[in-house]
């Protein structure tokens, strides 16, 4: 394995050399200082980029800035900072630049609303820097400060607050995707810069494996994304990108610690003492000369507000970019993460709703670790064109204390092995190309599915034309190439086309239609295991999941009565077939196969608003209806419900922030009637309402030399008790103290 | 626009105070039916060829089999298995949805890993015909106590 991943390290070097030299072309720079209006100081870590392209500048400790490798024309060039207005200007590149310019700080109230009516930038789209409104899909995106706001310590915590999606128990569902497996199985793909991380075995998101405390945004697409991205990206893509660092060097650090408070119910106290979650994380990074430093480490201690539903973890995670050239930039990612936590399946039954069943050995803990390791090597050759080779290894591994000749006990090993080489480049006047080959090994080492290896060899195009005024078409396909122990190859073409309109200024129009599958996970179709009764039997004959979704929508920004408002709405239909789901092998036995069993179309609509009522009060709020119907069975689709209704509100006070987050859910009508053989009270569901609370003190608004905030947060305020998943209670009550400051 | 942002609030406020009424809920001891029983044994089989014992009571005579009726959500019943190769064993259940008519309480064998492999073994009767059961009404907030005897070498026919 070690050969494999260093010759395909080395080739891909080769490779981008010989495009080095072949794109080798006259050029210009544009150098200059950005610095504040008023007092004249210069801004450290202001990004400027040229528009359209992924060419672009962050400035140094005396707020300077080169961009480099301009071809002779006119640009136009957009300047960032927190906290400040924008500021764009446009310039005719004939030779070497120098441009200084001025930024002006905004007040607090005018920082929100710059945070409603400014267009998103994104990655994930299109695999390169572009405005979300020039995409043709729907796509979401939570931004850093969010995420340190409402405290989040997973990403399945985060993910819960975002249009259209919902997390059950371990799976993420993207507008009805996925109902319920334990996680097995992810029908959205989960990626960190880029770099894929579903599990090598049970195809599953290790939520904890996300490095959270170097968040810089969310990326969310909503639809099948297999076009550019392959098996899993069935019902869309989460790409989380991490933080950049700085020109200064920074300590960062966050704090926190909180109590799930007693039930209303004395049946379900099952301790006097206080139930605690508690974490701490600190952060190091640093840009010197050319080389970038991002450092954190973390420790989580979750007691549960269930009995034994414990949990500790802690996570490392570094990032180092080194500038090779000006065009050229070498980094290197290493996560890593455990977690010793109990073994926590389903209440005892709806009295006894914060204990497990009677028969469960609460001795029993899994041990889990999850290690990446991912290098990128990036080039860009001009403002047109570029081109970045990655290569990554994700492994994970499990296992419970039981002995290994228990029949209970569980382990699996699994390496997965991905590299890509993708290359942008600008083929005519108004014709961009994305392109790129993907080679990913799988090998799995485990009790309950044996030693078994998997590959997908992949080769993706797409093109984006805006020849025509206004007017963004995009169209492109992946094929991948499937072979695993046991089983005939499997050859699945992902075609996608899709359109953005710019009908007026302010007024985007955007449709797309797109191919998603997913190749069967070696749980699915390995495994092996006997439990309670019942027994998981193999199936080599598993066909790849498949889904066609199309999409058409519009956003539209605007302003009434001097408030600004932006509207996004979005029609979606999602055809599934071949889904793979847990099933009896036969009728009248009782082992369980995941089969082929079930075609699905899911059509709704999405509603998005976000707006700052009377300069007072920031609103934002989203509503998804879906419709998931089981084609097979002709009834609704299992563990999906038909509404889910998202709001967030803040209200800045002088230098405290008070907000409020609201969800709801509606009560899946449809589960899997088997899990009342083992599961009590399975019809125990009820709509879900979810109240969370807080007051951000940033501490920095009134004495600017102490970066701090403290927050108080009460989620669930109400207490509302609710199951999120057959047999599992939701969290309770949980009010917490946090600080989150750097020096 | 304003009247829209009016609904919403509206909406949230509707939903947030629909919310107050607190979710889920244990159920309280005065609202809980049981069914408690005793199973007797007789000429006990070979332990190594009984998986599980378990005590079943059906709201409607089972029409095709034990799992699949128990699957529909026809029967109240205890996973786990009772104990093996006793004479006597105990067990409870509580019977949710009281008042209910239960018309075929039972114990049951599984005889092999495969879960679908169930026989009945004894019935609960109250004339004393052991080959047909007797109904037992329950009442919200009651508990009930019966009694099911099994003799292996002479077992009740299927209810099917």
């Amino acid at each position: 394995m070690k050969k494999t991943c260093i010759k395909i390290i080395i080739w891909n070097c080769l490779l981008l050399g010989s495009f080095i030299n072949l794109f080798s072309a006259e050029s210009f720079q544009l150098q200059g200082t950005i610095s504040d209006s008023i007092s004249g100081k210069p801004l450290i870590g202001a990004l400027i980029i040229v528009a359209g392209t992924n060419n672009g500048a962050v400035t140094n400790i005396n707020g300077q800035f080169i961009i480099k490798n301009l071809a002779p024309r006119e640009y136009k060039f957009i300047a960032s900072y927190i906290g400040y207005n924008n500021f764009a200007f446009t310039k005719s590149i004939t030779k070497d630049e120098t441009f200084d310019f001025k930024m002006i700080e905004l007040n607090y109230n005018d920082q929100l609303i710059k945070s409603i009516t400014t267009r998103d930038v994104v990655v994930s789209a299109n695999k390169r820097v572009q405005a979300v409104q020039d995409v043709p899909i729907s796509m979401s995106v939570m931004d850093s400060k969010i995420l340190t706001q409402r405290g989040t310590t997973r990403l399945d915590n985060a993910l819960e607050y975002m249009p259209g999606i919902e997390v059950n128990t371990d799976n993420v569902s993207i507008r009805g995707s996925s109902g319920f497996s334990f996680g097995i199985g992810s029908r959205v793909a989960l990626l960190i810069d880029g770099f894929p991380i579903l599990s090598g075995d049970n195809g599953d998101i290790k939520f904890d494996a996300v490095p959270i405390f170097n968040i810089n945004r969310i990326e969310v697409v909503k639809g099948a994304g297999s076009a550019l991205y392959g098996t899993g990206a069935l019902g869309g893509v989460i790409n989380v990108i991490t933080t950049a660092p700085t020109e200064t060097p920074v300590f960062n650090y966050r704090a926190y610690t909180g109590i799930f408070t007693q039930p209303r119910y004395e049946q379900w106290k099952y301790t006097d003492n206080a139930r605690l979650n508690s974490g701490m994380n600190l952060g190091f990074m640093q840009k010197i000369d050319d080389l970038s430093v991002n450092l954190s480490a973390g420790y989580y201690n979750n007691q549960s507000y269930r009995y034994y539903d414990d949990s500790y973890s802690w996570n490392l995670f570094g990032k180092f970019a080194y500038k090779l050239s000006d065009f050229t930039e070498l980094t290197l990612m290493a996560n890593s993460a455990a977690e010793d936590r109990a073994d926590w399946v389903y209440w005892r039954n709806l009295d006894s709703a914060t204990l497990p069943p009677i028969s469960s050995d609460i001795s029993i803990r899994i041990n889990s670790f999850k290690h990446s390791v991912y290098s990128s090597l990036r080039h860009i050759f001009d403002d047109n064109n570029f081109l970045n080779a990655k290569a990554g290894l994700f492994i994970t591994e499990f296992s419970n204390n039981y002995t290994t000749d228990n029949p209970e006990y569980r382990q699996s090993l699994a390496t997965q092995f991905n590299t890509e080489i993708q290359g942008n480049s600008k083929v005519a006047n108004n014709l961009q190309l994305t392109y790129g080959v993907n080679y990913m090994h799988i090998n799995v080492d485990s009790k309950t599915y044996g030693i078994q290896n998997q590959q997908i060899y992949s080769f993706y195009t797409q093109a984006e034309y805006d020849g025509i005024q206004s007017m963004i078409l995009t169209a492109g396909g992946r094929f991948d190439l499937e072979s695993a122990d046991g089983i005939d190859n499997n050859l699945q073409f992902s075609p996608k086309i899709g359109m953005s309109y710019n009908l007026l200024e302010d007024f985007n129009l955007r449709a797309s239609i797109g191919n998603g599958f997913r190749v069967p996970t070696v749980a699915e179709r390995y495994a092996s295991v006997s439990f309670q009764g019942f027994k998981v039997i193999p199936n080599m004959a598993l066909l790849p999941e498949k889904s066609w979704s199309f999409e058409a929508g519009f956003n539209y920004e605007f302003k009434l009565l001097n408030m600004p408002f932006f509207v996004d709405a979005a029609l979606f239909n999602n055809e599934l077939v071949d889904l793979i789901e847990p099933s009896f092998a036969t009728s009248g036995n009782a082992e369980i196969q995941f089969k082929n069993i079930t075609s699905a179309r899911i059509n709704g609509i999405e509603l998005s608003l976000r707006t700052f009522l009377f300069n007072m009060i920031g609103l934002e709020s989203s509503i998804t209806y879906m419709n998931p119907k089981d084609l097979t069975k002709n009834e609704d689709l299992k563990y999906r419900p038909n509404y889910l209704f998202y709001n967030k509100m803040i209200l800045p006070l002088c230098f405290v922030e008070f907000q409020a987050d609201y969800r709801f859910k509606n009560r899946f009508e449809n589960v899997d009637k088997e899990l009342g053989l083992i599961v009590r009270d399975i019809d125990a569901r009820v709509d879900i309402h979810i109240l969370d609370v807080r007051a951000v003190f940033d501490i920095q608004r009134f004495c600017r030399s102490i970066p701090l905030s403290v927050t108080l947060s009460a989620n669930n305020l109400l207490d509302y008790y609710y199951a999120e998943m057959v047999g599992n209670l939701g969290s309770t009550r949980y009010i917490s103290l946090r600080i989150d400051g750097k020096f | 626009m304003l009247k829209l942002i009016n609904s919403l609030f509206l909406l949230i406020i509707v939903l947030i105070i629909n919310s107050c009424d607190g979710g889920l809920a244990p159920r309280t001891l005065e609202d809980k039916s049981f069914l408690n029983g005793k199973i007797i044994f007789k000429n006990h089989l070979p332990t190594d060829s009984v998986k599980a014992i378990r005590a079943v009571a059906f709201m409607k005579q089972p029409d095709s089999s034990i799992i699949n009726d128990i699957l529909q959500g026809n029967a109240y019943f205890n996973f786990e298995t009772l104990p093996i190769g006793v004479d006597t064993v105990d067990f409870s259940f509580e019977i949710v949805n009281a008042p209910v008519n239960l018309v075929y309480i039972a114990a049951i064998m599984q005889t092999d890993t495969n879960i679908f492999s169930q026989r009945v073994i004894g019935v609960y009767t109250e004339t004393g015909d052991k080959t047909k059961a007797s109904t037992l009404n329950v009442q919200k907030g009651k508990s009930y106590n019966v009694r099911i005897d099994v003799d292996y070498n002479n077992l009740p026919p299927m209810p099917f």
